[in-house]
Protein backbone atom coordinates (compact mmCIF):
# COMPACT_ATOMS: atom_id res chain seq x y z
CA UNK A 1 0.00 0.00 0.00
CA UNK A 2 1.48 3.56 -0.93
CA UNK A 3 1.34 6.20 1.23
CA UNK A 4 0.21 9.38 -0.78
CA UNK A 5 1.30 12.56 0.79
CA UNK A 6 0.03 15.75 -0.29
CA UNK A 7 2.39 18.68 -0.63
CA UNK A 8 2.25 22.45 -0.57
CA UNK A 9 5.16 23.31 -2.22
CA UNK A 10 3.72 23.69 -5.72
CA UNK A 11 2.47 27.53 -4.46
CA UNK A 12 5.93 28.65 -4.01
CA UNK A 13 8.45 28.10 -6.06
CA UNK A 14 11.98 29.13 -5.32
CA UNK A 15 12.14 29.81 -1.78
CA UNK A 16 14.57 26.98 -0.58
CA UNK A 17 13.92 27.00 3.30
CA UNK A 18 10.12 27.01 2.78
CA UNK A 19 10.24 24.71 -0.06
CA UNK A 20 12.42 22.20 1.73
CA UNK A 21 10.77 22.76 5.36
CA UNK A 22 7.47 21.03 2.90
CA UNK A 23 9.63 18.55 1.26
CA UNK A 24 11.19 17.43 4.72
CA UNK A 25 7.42 17.07 6.28
CA UNK A 26 6.63 15.14 3.54
CA UNK A 27 9.39 12.66 3.98
CA UNK A 28 8.36 12.69 7.87
CA UNK A 29 4.80 11.38 7.26
CA UNK A 30 5.87 8.93 4.97
CA UNK A 31 5.42 5.57 5.86
CA UNK A 32 7.13 2.26 4.79
CA UNK A 33 10.78 0.50 5.56
CA UNK A 34 12.59 1.55 2.59
CA UNK A 35 11.99 5.31 3.02
CA UNK A 36 12.71 4.80 6.87
CA UNK A 37 16.25 2.91 5.53
CA UNK A 38 16.69 5.88 3.43
CA UNK A 39 16.47 8.16 5.79
CA UNK A 40 18.74 6.72 8.29
CA UNK A 41 21.01 6.55 5.85
CA UNK A 42 20.68 10.40 4.65
CA UNK A 43 21.34 11.52 8.09
CA UNK A 44 24.91 9.86 8.70
CA UNK A 45 25.57 11.46 5.02
CA UNK A 46 23.88 14.72 6.12
CA UNK A 47 25.94 14.71 9.25
CA UNK A 48 28.98 14.26 7.60
CA UNK A 49 27.88 17.13 5.10
CA UNK A 50 27.44 19.53 7.93
CA UNK A 51 31.07 18.54 9.24
CA UNK A 52 32.63 19.28 5.92
CA UNK A 53 30.57 22.65 5.52
CA UNK A 54 31.66 24.01 9.09
CA UNK A 55 35.76 23.08 8.50
CA UNK A 56 35.43 24.85 4.75
CA UNK A 57 33.65 27.90 6.78
CA UNK A 58 37.04 27.64 8.62
CA UNK A 59 39.08 27.47 5.45
CA UNK A 60 39.26 24.47 4.84
CA UNK A 61 40.68 23.31 1.53
CA UNK A 62 40.19 19.96 1.45
CA UNK A 63 36.40 20.11 3.03
CA UNK A 64 35.44 22.16 0.20
CA UNK A 65 37.21 20.00 -2.24
CA UNK A 66 35.40 16.63 -0.68
CA UNK A 67 31.60 19.19 -0.62
CA UNK A 68 32.09 19.45 -4.57
CA UNK A 69 33.39 16.07 -5.29
CA UNK A 70 30.39 14.53 -3.61
CA UNK A 71 27.83 17.13 -4.93
CA UNK A 72 29.15 17.81 -8.23
CA UNK A 73 27.43 14.83 -10.45
CA UNK A 74 23.81 15.09 -8.73
CA UNK A 75 24.19 19.11 -10.03
CA UNK A 76 25.46 17.83 -13.32
CA UNK A 77 22.42 15.27 -14.07
CA UNK A 78 20.01 18.23 -12.61
CA UNK A 79 21.09 20.73 -15.20
CA UNK A 80 21.91 17.46 -18.28
CA UNK A 81 18.19 16.52 -16.87
CA UNK A 82 16.92 19.80 -17.68
CA UNK A 83 18.22 19.73 -21.17
CA UNK A 84 20.88 22.17 -20.90
CA UNK A 85 23.73 22.11 -23.25
CA UNK A 86 26.90 20.87 -21.62
CA UNK A 87 28.35 24.77 -21.70
CA UNK A 88 25.31 25.73 -20.34
CA UNK A 89 25.57 23.42 -17.58
CA UNK A 90 28.78 23.97 -16.99
CA UNK A 91 27.50 27.62 -16.50
CA UNK A 92 24.85 26.71 -13.62
CA UNK A 93 27.21 24.15 -12.00
CA UNK A 94 29.84 27.11 -11.64
CA UNK A 95 27.21 29.30 -10.39
CA UNK A 96 25.86 27.29 -7.66
CA UNK A 97 29.09 26.62 -6.15
CA UNK A 98 29.94 30.30 -6.78
CA UNK A 99 26.19 31.15 -4.72
CA UNK A 100 27.26 28.70 -2.08
CA UNK A 101 30.86 30.48 -1.68
CA UNK A 102 29.10 33.76 -1.32
CA UNK A 103 26.98 32.50 1.09
CA UNK A 104 29.08 30.09 2.94
CA UNK A 105 28.98 32.58 6.29
CA UNK A 106 25.11 32.61 6.23
CA UNK A 107 24.44 28.43 5.57
CA UNK A 108 21.69 27.91 8.55
CA UNK A 109 20.70 24.17 8.07
CA UNK A 110 24.11 22.52 6.83
CA UNK A 111 23.34 19.39 6.87
CA UNK A 112 20.56 19.85 4.08
CA UNK A 113 23.15 21.66 2.16
CA UNK A 114 22.26 18.96 -1.04
CA UNK A 115 19.10 20.43 -0.89
CA UNK A 116 20.16 23.50 -1.32
CA UNK A 117 22.36 22.80 -3.85
CA UNK A 118 19.66 21.46 -6.36
CA UNK A 119 17.62 23.93 -5.56
CA UNK A 120 19.80 26.40 -6.70
CA UNK A 121 21.06 24.37 -9.83
CA UNK A 122 17.10 23.91 -10.53
CA UNK A 123 16.68 28.43 -10.32
CA UNK A 124 19.39 29.01 -11.92
CA UNK A 125 18.88 26.36 -15.03
CA UNK A 126 14.75 28.21 -14.76
CA UNK A 127 16.86 31.00 -15.78
CA UNK A 128 19.30 29.74 -18.78
CA UNK A 129 16.20 28.26 -20.73
CA UNK A 130 14.16 31.44 -19.81
CA UNK A 131 16.99 33.77 -21.58
CA UNK A 132 17.57 31.18 -24.50
CA UNK A 133 14.02 31.01 -25.11
CA UNK A 134 13.78 34.79 -25.68
CA UNK A 135 16.72 35.15 -27.86
CA UNK A 136 14.95 32.15 -29.62
CA UNK A 137 11.73 33.67 -29.18
CA UNK A 138 10.33 30.65 -28.54
CA UNK A 139 6.66 30.01 -27.80
CA UNK A 140 6.21 27.59 -24.91
CA UNK A 141 4.60 26.59 -21.82
CA UNK A 142 6.99 24.34 -20.03
CA UNK A 143 10.68 23.66 -19.95
CA UNK A 144 10.16 20.34 -21.01
CA UNK A 145 8.74 21.54 -24.22
CA UNK A 146 12.01 23.38 -25.39
CA UNK A 147 14.01 21.16 -27.44
CA UNK A 148 17.07 19.12 -26.41
CA UNK A 149 20.04 21.17 -26.79
CA UNK A 150 21.73 18.33 -29.45
CA UNK A 151 25.08 17.39 -27.84
CA UNK A 152 23.63 14.24 -26.04
CA UNK A 153 26.12 11.70 -25.28
CA UNK A 154 27.52 9.89 -28.24
CA UNK A 155 25.76 6.23 -27.96
CA UNK A 156 29.11 5.23 -29.62
CA UNK A 157 30.59 4.68 -26.34
CA UNK A 158 28.74 1.85 -25.24
CA UNK A 159 30.02 -1.65 -26.35
CA UNK A 160 26.96 -4.20 -25.21
CA UNK A 161 24.55 -4.18 -27.40
CA UNK A 162 21.80 -4.15 -24.43
CA UNK A 163 23.66 -1.24 -23.24
CA UNK A 164 23.20 0.36 -26.59
CA UNK A 165 19.13 -0.65 -26.21
CA UNK A 166 18.74 0.45 -22.95
CA UNK A 167 19.96 4.16 -23.95
CA UNK A 168 18.05 4.38 -26.70
CA UNK A 169 14.99 3.26 -24.60
CA UNK A 170 15.99 6.14 -22.39
CA UNK A 171 15.90 8.30 -24.67
CA UNK A 172 12.73 7.18 -25.98
CA UNK A 173 11.19 8.25 -23.31
CA UNK A 174 9.23 11.53 -22.05
CA UNK A 175 11.08 14.79 -21.15
CA UNK A 176 9.59 14.22 -17.17
CA UNK A 177 10.50 10.75 -17.22
CA UNK A 178 13.84 11.50 -18.40
CA UNK A 179 14.70 14.14 -16.39
CA UNK A 180 13.57 12.38 -13.06
CA UNK A 181 15.63 9.33 -14.11
CA UNK A 182 18.62 11.31 -14.84
CA UNK A 183 18.68 13.03 -11.11
CA UNK A 184 17.98 9.12 -9.58
CA UNK A 185 20.82 7.86 -11.75
CA UNK A 186 23.45 10.70 -10.26
CA UNK A 187 26.51 8.97 -8.36
CA UNK A 188 26.08 8.89 -4.98
CA UNK A 189 21.98 8.38 -5.47
CA UNK A 190 20.61 11.36 -3.64
CA UNK A 191 17.77 11.13 -0.98
CA UNK A 192 14.05 11.55 -2.31
CA UNK A 193 14.19 15.13 -0.35
CA UNK A 194 16.83 16.52 -2.61
CA UNK A 195 15.37 14.84 -5.85
CA UNK A 196 12.36 16.29 -4.40
CA UNK A 197 13.90 19.85 -4.33
CA UNK A 198 15.18 18.67 -8.14
CA UNK A 199 12.51 18.56 -9.57
CA UNK A 200 9.66 20.36 -7.69
CA UNK A 201 7.86 17.23 -7.02
CA UNK A 202 6.29 15.83 -4.13
CA UNK A 203 8.28 13.31 -2.73
CA UNK A 204 5.12 11.05 -2.47
CA UNK A 205 4.87 11.11 -6.13
CA UNK A 206 8.76 10.15 -6.79
CA UNK A 207 8.44 6.53 -5.94
CA UNK A 208 4.98 5.91 -7.82
CA UNK A 209 6.71 8.08 -10.58
CA UNK A 210 10.06 6.51 -11.09
CA UNK A 211 8.12 3.02 -10.80
CA UNK A 212 5.96 4.35 -14.18
CA UNK A 213 8.72 5.52 -15.78
CA UNK A 214 11.19 2.40 -15.19
CA UNK A 215 8.00 0.21 -16.35
CA UNK A 216 7.86 2.12 -19.83
CA UNK A 217 11.43 2.20 -19.95
CA UNK A 218 11.22 -1.84 -20.01
CA UNK A 219 8.13 -1.51 -22.36
CA UNK A 220 10.46 0.62 -25.14
CA UNK A 221 12.89 -2.18 -24.45
CA UNK A 222 10.39 -5.05 -25.12
CA UNK A 223 9.19 -3.51 -28.38
CA UNK A 224 12.72 -2.78 -29.61
CA UNK A 225 13.85 -6.38 -29.00
CA UNK A 226 10.98 -8.27 -30.01
CA UNK A 227 10.08 -8.86 -33.51
CA UNK A 228 8.24 -7.10 -35.94
CA UNK A 229 4.60 -7.43 -35.52
CA UNK A 230 4.90 -8.90 -31.89
CA UNK A 231 3.09 -6.18 -29.16
CA UNK A 232 4.82 -5.21 -25.98
CA UNK A 233 2.07 -6.66 -23.63
CA UNK A 234 2.47 -5.55 -19.83
CA UNK A 235 0.12 -6.11 -18.01
CA UNK A 236 -0.31 -3.29 -15.07
CA UNK B 1 3.95 -9.98 5.22
CA UNK B 2 1.35 -10.86 2.89
CA UNK B 3 1.61 -11.59 -0.95
CA UNK B 4 1.49 -7.75 -2.22
CA UNK B 5 4.16 -7.27 0.01
CA UNK B 6 6.79 -10.08 -1.83
CA UNK B 7 5.94 -9.03 -5.28
CA UNK B 8 6.41 -5.23 -4.44
CA UNK B 9 9.50 -5.90 -2.83
CA UNK B 10 10.50 -8.20 -5.92
CA UNK B 11 9.38 -5.14 -8.16
CA UNK B 12 11.63 -2.75 -6.03
CA UNK B 13 14.26 -4.62 -6.25
CA UNK B 14 14.33 -5.24 -9.93
CA UNK B 15 13.63 -1.56 -10.44
CA UNK B 16 16.97 -0.86 -8.10
CA UNK B 17 18.90 -2.97 -10.30
CA UNK B 18 17.38 -0.91 -13.60
CA UNK B 19 18.63 2.34 -12.30
CA UNK B 20 21.76 0.85 -10.80
CA UNK B 21 22.49 0.06 -14.39
CA UNK B 22 21.41 3.35 -15.75
CA UNK B 23 23.91 4.57 -13.52
CA UNK B 24 26.55 2.74 -14.62
CA UNK B 25 25.75 4.00 -18.48
CA UNK B 26 25.47 7.79 -17.63
CA UNK B 27 28.75 7.31 -15.88
CA UNK B 28 30.39 5.76 -18.47
CA UNK B 29 28.21 7.97 -21.28
CA UNK B 30 27.91 11.30 -19.55
CA UNK B 31 31.04 12.09 -17.20
CA UNK B 32 31.03 15.40 -15.64
CA UNK B 33 33.91 17.30 -17.50
CA UNK B 34 37.04 17.78 -15.66
CA UNK B 35 36.95 21.80 -16.12
CA UNK B 36 33.56 21.29 -14.00
CA UNK B 37 35.27 19.84 -11.44
CA UNK B 38 37.69 22.37 -11.37
CA UNK B 39 35.80 25.21 -11.48
CA UNK B 40 33.09 23.91 -8.49
CA UNK B 41 36.74 23.44 -6.03
CA UNK B 42 38.10 26.86 -7.52
CA UNK B 43 34.75 28.63 -6.83
CA UNK B 44 36.42 28.66 -3.19
CA UNK B 45 38.81 30.96 -3.97
CA UNK B 46 36.73 33.93 -4.69
CA UNK B 47 35.50 33.53 -1.03
CA UNK B 48 35.61 37.09 -0.11
CA UNK B 49 35.43 37.78 4.08
CA UNK B 50 36.18 41.54 3.79
CA UNK B 51 33.34 42.56 1.97
CA UNK B 52 29.87 42.91 2.10
CA UNK B 53 27.52 41.18 -0.46
CA UNK B 54 25.15 43.03 -2.56
CA UNK B 55 22.16 40.39 -3.96
CA UNK B 56 20.62 40.48 -6.71
CA UNK B 57 17.44 41.94 -6.13
CA UNK B 58 16.39 42.25 -9.19
CA UNK B 59 16.50 40.82 -13.32
CA UNK B 60 14.86 42.25 -16.09
CA UNK B 61 15.39 39.05 -18.10
CA UNK B 62 13.31 37.44 -14.89
CA UNK B 63 15.53 34.50 -13.23
CA UNK B 64 13.89 35.34 -10.33
CA UNK B 65 11.97 33.20 -8.27
CA UNK B 66 8.86 32.62 -10.89
CA UNK B 67 9.16 28.90 -12.42
CA UNK B 68 7.16 28.67 -15.31
CA UNK B 69 6.98 25.19 -14.99
CA UNK B 70 4.44 25.40 -12.47
CA UNK B 71 2.91 28.97 -13.32
CA UNK B 72 2.11 29.36 -16.74
CA UNK B 73 1.20 32.91 -15.57
CA UNK B 74 4.04 33.86 -14.58
CA UNK B 75 5.88 32.33 -17.35
CA UNK B 76 3.72 34.93 -19.66
CA UNK B 77 5.35 37.44 -18.06
CA UNK B 78 8.40 35.81 -18.16
CA UNK B 79 8.21 35.87 -21.39
CA UNK B 80 7.29 38.94 -22.04
CA UNK B 81 10.11 41.66 -24.17
CA UNK B 82 12.56 43.13 -22.65
CA UNK B 83 12.73 46.37 -23.85
CA UNK B 84 14.60 47.46 -27.02
CA UNK B 85 17.09 49.60 -26.98
CA UNK B 86 17.65 51.92 -29.53
CA UNK B 87 18.25 51.55 -33.40
CA UNK B 88 21.35 49.39 -34.02
CA UNK B 89 21.86 48.74 -30.61
CA UNK B 90 21.05 44.95 -28.83
CA UNK B 91 18.98 44.09 -26.47
CA UNK B 92 18.74 45.61 -22.80
CA UNK B 93 18.86 43.92 -19.32
CA UNK B 94 18.68 45.26 -16.04
CA UNK B 95 20.12 44.01 -13.22
CA UNK B 96 19.77 45.55 -9.65
CA UNK B 97 22.16 44.88 -6.60
CA UNK B 98 21.61 45.74 -2.89
CA UNK B 99 23.20 45.86 0.23
CA UNK B 100 22.41 46.76 3.17
CA UNK B 101 23.47 50.51 2.67
CA UNK B 102 24.01 50.45 -1.28
CA UNK B 103 22.53 49.65 -4.68
CA UNK B 104 24.07 48.93 -7.51
CA UNK B 105 22.28 48.84 -10.96
CA UNK B 106 23.59 47.39 -14.36
CA UNK B 107 22.31 47.52 -17.81
CA UNK B 108 23.30 44.90 -19.86
CA UNK B 109 23.56 45.40 -23.72
CA UNK B 110 24.46 42.45 -26.23
CA UNK B 111 26.97 42.80 -29.40
CA UNK B 112 27.28 39.73 -30.77
CA UNK B 113 29.10 38.03 -28.52
CA UNK B 114 30.19 41.22 -26.22
CA UNK B 115 28.19 43.09 -23.67
CA UNK B 116 27.97 46.63 -22.68
CA UNK B 117 27.50 47.56 -19.42
CA UNK B 118 26.26 50.96 -17.61
CA UNK B 119 26.10 50.65 -14.10
CA UNK B 120 25.84 52.93 -10.80
CA UNK B 121 26.67 52.51 -7.52
CA UNK B 122 24.70 54.41 -4.66
CA UNK B 123 24.97 55.08 -1.50
CA UNK B 124 28.37 55.83 -1.25
CA UNK B 125 31.30 56.97 -3.13
CA UNK B 126 33.14 54.47 -4.46
CA UNK B 127 36.73 54.13 -6.01
CA UNK B 128 38.91 51.32 -7.16
CA UNK B 129 35.85 49.28 -8.74
CA UNK B 130 36.68 46.26 -10.82
CA UNK B 131 34.40 43.94 -12.69
CA UNK B 132 35.95 40.49 -11.56
CA UNK B 133 35.21 37.52 -14.21
CA UNK B 134 34.88 34.14 -12.24
CA UNK B 135 37.07 32.50 -15.09
CA UNK B 136 39.94 34.85 -14.03
CA UNK B 137 41.07 38.43 -15.07
CA UNK B 138 39.15 41.33 -14.11
CA UNK B 139 38.76 45.26 -15.79
CA UNK B 140 38.82 48.61 -13.97
CA UNK B 141 36.04 50.25 -13.82
CA UNK B 142 36.35 54.27 -14.11
CA UNK B 143 33.77 55.16 -11.68
CA UNK B 144 32.87 59.30 -11.98
CA UNK B 145 31.37 61.45 -8.94
CA UNK B 146 28.09 60.47 -9.57
CA UNK B 147 29.02 56.77 -9.05
CA UNK B 148 28.25 55.87 -12.57
CA UNK B 149 30.28 53.91 -15.00
CA UNK B 150 30.36 52.55 -18.57
CA UNK B 151 32.47 49.55 -19.82
CA UNK B 152 32.61 48.49 -23.24
CA UNK B 153 32.73 45.03 -25.22
CA UNK B 154 33.24 43.10 -22.05
CA UNK B 155 33.18 39.24 -22.43
CA UNK B 156 30.28 37.25 -22.01
CA UNK B 157 30.49 35.08 -18.49
CA UNK B 158 30.15 35.08 -15.18
CA UNK B 159 30.72 38.09 -13.64
CA UNK B 160 30.77 40.54 -10.23
CA UNK B 161 31.57 43.92 -9.29
CA UNK B 162 33.65 44.72 -6.17
CA UNK B 163 34.82 48.46 -4.88
CA UNK B 164 35.98 50.09 -1.65
CA UNK B 165 34.51 53.10 -0.30
CA UNK B 166 36.46 56.73 0.63
CA UNK B 167 35.45 55.24 3.94
CA UNK B 168 37.20 51.74 3.18
CA UNK B 169 33.61 49.97 3.29
CA UNK B 170 34.13 46.73 0.79
CA UNK B 171 30.98 45.97 -1.42
CA UNK B 172 31.18 42.91 -3.87
CA UNK B 173 27.97 42.01 -6.07
CA UNK B 174 26.25 38.27 -6.86
CA UNK B 175 27.94 36.58 -9.56
CA UNK B 176 25.67 37.03 -12.52
CA UNK B 177 25.65 35.40 -15.86
CA UNK B 178 25.87 38.35 -18.74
Amino acid sequence: MESHVTSGGQSNPGLPSVRLRVARRALRGMAGHRLTLRGAMDSLSDADTADLVARARRGDQDSWVALTERHTNLLWSVARGMRLSRTDAADVVQTTWLRLVEGLDNVREPEHLAGWLVTTVRRESLGVLRRNARVRSAVTDRWEDIPAAGDEPDEGLLRKERDVALWKAFKALTPRCQSLLRVLMADPPPSYTDVSAALDMPVGSIGPTRQRCLSALRKVMSSMTEPAGASPCEST
Amino acid sequence: MDNGDHIDAARTSADDELVAELRRLAAALERVPDDVRAAARAAMTTRDLDSELAALVADSAADDASDPGSDPELLTLAFEPVRTGTAGMGRSRLLSFAGSAIQVDLEVTEHGGRADLIGMFTGASFEDCVLEYASGGQRTLDVDSLGRFLVTAVRRGLVRTRCRSAAGVRVVTAWVTI
